[in-house]
C-alpha cells in the first residue's frame, strides 16, 4: 500500500487506538485477580510465619517508613485480643538479583517463629536455595532470638550458617531479618502498654534473655531496663553475662527507678 | 508449501533457535531450568500465533513506510495482555520470568515472522507458521532448560535425582552455562540434522 501522510497517521493512529482499548479491557479484566492473589500471597504468608490468630492482620497493618522511603509493613496477629506475634514484611536490596522480599515471624519475645520468602530474583539452583523448598537454610533462624542469635553471616562474624557459594544471597537475607527485628524492637517501644498488659511469665524470660551483653546500641534500653528488676530473682538466666549482672544489681538496689538511665 | 510443512518446518528446518539463531536473549536468560525455558516457549508461541494473525489481517491497510511500528503495536498489546494475564492466574510463573516477559515485544522472532511471512501470506496460513515456529522456540528452550537443570541443579522439571547434599556444576544455571550449554547443543543438532535439512 502506497503510503502517504493521511492514510499513515489513521492507520497507526486507528492501530494504536484499538491496541490500548484492549489492553485496557484486559487490565480491568485482570485487576481484580492480580489484586486477589497478591493480598492472598501476603495473607498465606502471615499465616505462615505467626501463631494461630483471630484477627485481620492485614487490616490492622502498620507501615514504618526505613531509610526515607521505603517501607516495612508490620502485620500484629492476636488472638482473642492478646498479640501473639509480629508477622513483618520485610526486605533487602543487597540480593544477587537486587531486592528480594520476606515475612519474618516474631513471637511477642522477639524470637523468630517462621520466614516465609515472599519475592526473590536470586539465581536459581544458587541463591534460590533461601527459600525453605529449596534447602534449609532459613529453618536455622526459626526459634532463634535475634538478641543472643547475631544476624550476620559466619564470614562476617555472625551466627548464620550462608549457603554454599551463595554468601552474597544469605548476606541479604541476613540483612532483612534484620530490618525486620529493628522494626519489630520499635514497635514493641512504640506500643509498650499494650505489650505490657498482655504481658506473661514468658514475657519476663524473654527480657532476660534480651539482656545478653553485645546489644548496647538497641533501641528497646529503656524498655528493657526498667524490666530489670523483674528478673532478680532468676540470676541462672543471666549467667555468663557478669559485666551487666552486677549494673543489674547495682539498679535494683539502687531502688529509686534513676538508675536505667545510666545505662544510657 | 502444505499446512502440515508450515508446521513442522519450525520444529527443525527453520528452528528459530538452533537454526535461525533468533532470540537468544530469552533464550539464554530464562532457560535456568526446564520449566522457566517451556513457560517463555509458551508465552512466547502465544504472542507468536495472535500477532501473525492479527498482522496478516490488517496488512493490506497498513501503509508500508508504517508497518515495523504497526507490528510493534500490535505485538507489544498482545504481550501486555499476557503478562497481565500471567500475573494474575500464575503468580509464581510470572514472579520466576520477571523481565522476560515485556521484553518478549523485542523478540526479534516476533517481528521477524510478522515481517517475512505474515505480511504476505493470509491468516489461516499465518497462524500455522506462528504455531510452528512457536513450538520450536518452546521445544528448543525446553530442551536447553532440561539440560541446564540436569547439568547445573541434578533435577529435571524440579525432580531432583542426585542424593541430598549433592550439587549439580553450578556454571551451567549461571549465564556462562546457557553460551556453554548453547553452543554443545547447536553443534549436536546440526550434526543430527543436516540430513533433514
Amino acid at each position: 500500500m502506497q503510503s502517504s501522510l493521511k492514510n499513515m497517521v489513521i492507520v497507526l493512529g486507528t492501530i494504536t487506538l484499538v491496541a490500548s482499548a484492549a489492553v485496557g479491557g484486559i487490565y480491568l479484566l485482570t485487576k481484580e485477580p492480580i489484586e486477589a492473589t497478591q493480598a492472598k500471597k501476603v495473607n498465606d504468608a502471615i499465616a505462615q510465619v505467626v501463631p494461630n490468630f483471630d484477627n485481620t492482620p492485614a487490616t490492622e497493618a502498620i507501615k514504618t517508613a526505613v531509610d526515607g522511603k521505603d517501607t516495612v509493613t508490620i502485620y500484629p496477629a492476636k488472638s482473642g485480643g492478646a498479640v501473639v506475634g509480629y508477622a513483618i514484611e520485610t526486605f533487602s536490596k543487597k540480593g544477587f538479583g537486587g531486592e528480594m522480599s520476606l515475612m519474618v515471624g516474631f513471637l511477642p519475645d522477639g524470637t523468630i517463629k517462621d520466614i516465609s520468602v515472599i519475592s526473590h530474583n536470586e539465581t536459581p539452583g544458587l541463591g534460590d536455595k533461601i527459600q525453605k523448598t529449596k534447602s534449609d537454610f532459613a529453618v536455622q533462624f526459626e526459634g532463634k532470638n535475634p538478641s543472643t542469635f547475631k544476624l550476620a553471616v559466619k564470614k562476617d562474624g555472625g551466627d548464620v550458617d550462608a549457603i554454599t557459594a551463595s554468601t552474597i544471597s544469605s548476606r541479604a537475607f541476613t540483612d532483612a531479618v534484620a530490618r525486620a527485628y529493628q522494626v519489630f524492637q520499635a514497635v514493641l517501644n512504640d506500643t509498650e502498654v499494650e505489650v505490657a498488659s498482655g504481658a506473661t511469665a514468658t514475657q519476663h524470660t524473654a527480657s532476660v534473655k534480651k539482656e545478653t551483653p553485645g546489644e548496647a546500641e538497641e533501641p528497646a534500653q529503656t524498655l528493657k531496663v526498667k524490666e530489670e528488676k523483674d528478673f532478680e530473682f532468676d540470676p541462672n538466666a543471666v549467667e555468663g553475662a557478669l559485666p551487666y549482672d552486677a549494673a543489674a544489681g547495682a539498679t535494683a538496689t539502687d531502688t529509686t527507678g534513676k538508675g536505667g538511665t545510666n545505662h544510657e | 508449501m502444505n499446512k502440515l510443512q508450515l508446521i513442522t518446518k519450525g520444529l527443525i528446518k527453520e528452528n528459530p533457535t538452533f537454526v535461525l539463531l533468533l532470540g537468544m536473549c530469552p533464550t539464554l536468560g530464562t532457560t535456568t531450568s526446564a520449566i522457566n525455558g517451556m513457560s517463555m516457549g509458551i508465552a512466547t508461541m502465544f504472542v507468536l500465533i495472535m500477532s501473525n494473525i492479527v498482522v496478516s489481517l490488517v496488512k493490506n491497510v497498513i501503509p508500508a513506510k508504517v508497518r515495523i511500528p504497526s507490528f510493534i503495536v500490535i505485538i507489544a498489546s498482545f504481550v501486555t495482555i499476557v503478562q497481565l494475564v500471567m500475573e494474575a492466574y500464575v503468580p509464581d510463573l510470572y514472579n520466576t520470568l520477571g523481565v522476560f516477559i515485556p521484553l518478549i515485544v523485542v523478540n526479534c522472532i516476533i517481528l521477524g515472522r510478522a515481517e517475512a511471512f505474515a505480511s504476505k501470506h493470509g491468516p489461516f496460513a499465518s497462524m500455522l507458521d506462528g504455531l510452528g515456529i512457536g513450538l520450536g522456540f518452546t521445544c528448543s528452550l525446553t530442551l536447553l532448560g532440561t539440560v541446564r537443570e540436569i547439568l547445573g541443579a541434578g533435577s529435571v522439571f524440579g525432580a531432583k535425582f542426585l542424593p541430598a547434599g549433592m550439587d549439580g556444576i553450578l556454571i551451567f544455571v549461571l549465564a556462562p552455562g546457557a553460551f556453554i550449554a548453547l553452543g554443545y547443543l547447536l553443534v549436536l543438532f546440526n550434526k543430527f540434522t543436516a540430513r533433514l535439512r
